[in-house]
């Protein structure tokens, strides 16, 4: 048994019995992890108002040998999410940010910079940032963390620049000029791309005031969802329940 | 063909918020009570499973269809209170702070877990709508309930002279189900426009 400390997001809250919630968080040093608290369906529970969809949290734990589920000893909450969890939007958005994360990270290995992602991604829409331009560069970074999508640079085959379209091959590991890129992959439109080499260089805040179009999100996002579909072999649900959802209203 | 004692266990590890651990407490306790007790509990579960069922319109657990408070001509027609689960509608009826009928969405939207508006019993509780000036949306204060309801919202508004929710005054994260009579009259009772 160990007892460990860290700043974490909270990924996930599930009921647990009649008491109990099972809790997904992030953490820098330990990763992404799944432990028990306590006592944390009842109402006047010190947990419940802490344990909330991407609230940012001071977490104590309890690692416990050759168990799946660590034990949550304590939650102070650090920073409240409900600034954009009071929308339709918001409430989709963070989910599938969530699930974005517990699909990339396995659990127990650190993710420094996937935390840094998240927590950044959280402060912006926090900071009013826009759901569509937040979770698109979201997505980019979290690719490009996991190591298939890469950002825009002269075409690897022949070296010409890419200004004007490219193509995703490879299951989204290159992009190559489209002379080069064949038949196959994904056409990536120069908004796009534009969107891409932004997204290199600049911190999300700063992205706004790049004024990517409607069109040019929509196509990053048509990207990073077919690279993403190929990389996990499968679609996220809450990616799946957000289209329908919005769809529908 | 495992052992009784072993399908006992897998029967009951296969309930809700029970783990294997529980269930096999459940099974040695059930192996040490009377044989009519044993009895008593599987004829009482055999019986739920042949005689109830969810009401035609509004999905409540009954026994007759309609059921008694669809059936009821003294309860308030104008207004729907619309719960998540069967098991919502008795904590908001002890509360005495709703007379009108009830609609059971059979769950709550859920993206981590991919339930969509597909999954719910949404399309019955748009063929209600005649002569409806209310409705109340009672489901979870959690993300799941807080989505339903937002969802919702969207939907009926053109179609509903008030959509209202539960004034809960705590953040996401709660549940009805664990919120104390008190509170959920006060709850009911403040009810806001959404
Ligand atoms: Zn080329
Ligand atoms: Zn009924």
């Amino acid at each position: 048994m160990r007892f460990r400390r860290a700043e974490a997001l909270i990924l996930d809250v599930q009921p647990l019995g009649d008491a109990d919630r099972i809790v997904a968080f992030l953490t820098r040093e330990a990763g992404s992890l799944r432990g028990v608290a306590r006592g944390a369906r009842r109402r006047y529970s010190r947990h419940a108002g802490q344990l909330q969809l991407l609230s940012k949290v001071d977490l104590q734990w309890l690692e416990r040998e050759g168990r799946e589920l660590a034990r949550v000893t304590s939650v102070e909450l650090l920073r409240p999410a409900d600034g954009f969890l009071g929308t339709l939007e918001g409430l989709l958005t963070a989910s599938y940010l969530a699930e974005s994360v517990r699909a990339f990270a396995p659990e127990g290995e650190p993710q420094e910079l996937l935390y840094r992602l998240l927590d950044t991604t959280v402060e912006a829409l926090l900071a009013g940032t826009g759901p569509g331009l937040a979770t698109r560069y979201f997505e980019v970074w979290l690719l490009r963390l996991a190591g298939v999508f890469p950002f825009p640079s002269p075409c690897p085959v022949c070296g010409a620049e890419l200004a004007g379209g490219a193509r995703l091959v490879g299951g989204g590991e290159s992009l190559v000029c489209a002379a080069c890129g064949g038949p196959g992959g994904e056409t990536v439109p120069p908004e796009a791309l534009r969107f891409l080499a932004a997204a290199a260089r600049l911190p999300l805040p700063r992205m706004a005031a790049e004024g990517f179009t409607a069109a040019a999100l929509a196509a990053v996002e048509r990207l990073a969802t077919a690279v993403r579909r190929h990389f996990l072999q499968q679609e996220l649900r809450s990616y799946q329940v957000m289209a329908r959802t919005l769809q529908g209203a | 063909m495992s052992d009784p004692l072993s399908r006992l266990v897998g029967e009951l590890a296969r309930l809700p918020g029970i783990g294997p651990k529980t269930a096999g407490r459940l099974a040695h306790h059930l192996l040490r009570v009377p044989e009519a007790q044993a009895r008593e509990l599987a004829a009482a579960i055999v019986e739920v499973k042949e005689k109830l069922f969810h009401c035609s319109r509004c999905n409540a657990i009954t026994a007759v269809d309609p059921c008694r408070f669809c059936a009821d001509e003294g309860r308030d027609r104008t207004r729907i209170c619309v719960v998540e689960e069967p098991f919502n509608i008795q904590p908001i009826e002890r509360t005495g702070e709703f007379r009108g009928l009830y609609h059971v969405l059979l769950g709550a939207l859920s993206p981590q877990r991919g339930i969509g508006p597909d999954e719910l019993a949404i399309p019955q509780l748009l063929a209600r709508l005649d002569g409806v000036e209310e409705v109340v949306l009672a489901t979870n204060p959690n993300v799941e309930g807080e989505a339903t309801a937002l969802y919702l919202a969207r939907l009926l508004r053109p179609r509903v002279a008030h959509v209202t929710r539960l004034a809960f005054g705590m953040p996401v994260g709660g549940d009805i189900e664990f919120t104390d009579e008190v509170t959920l009259a006060r709850s009911l009772a403040g009810r806001r426009e959404l």
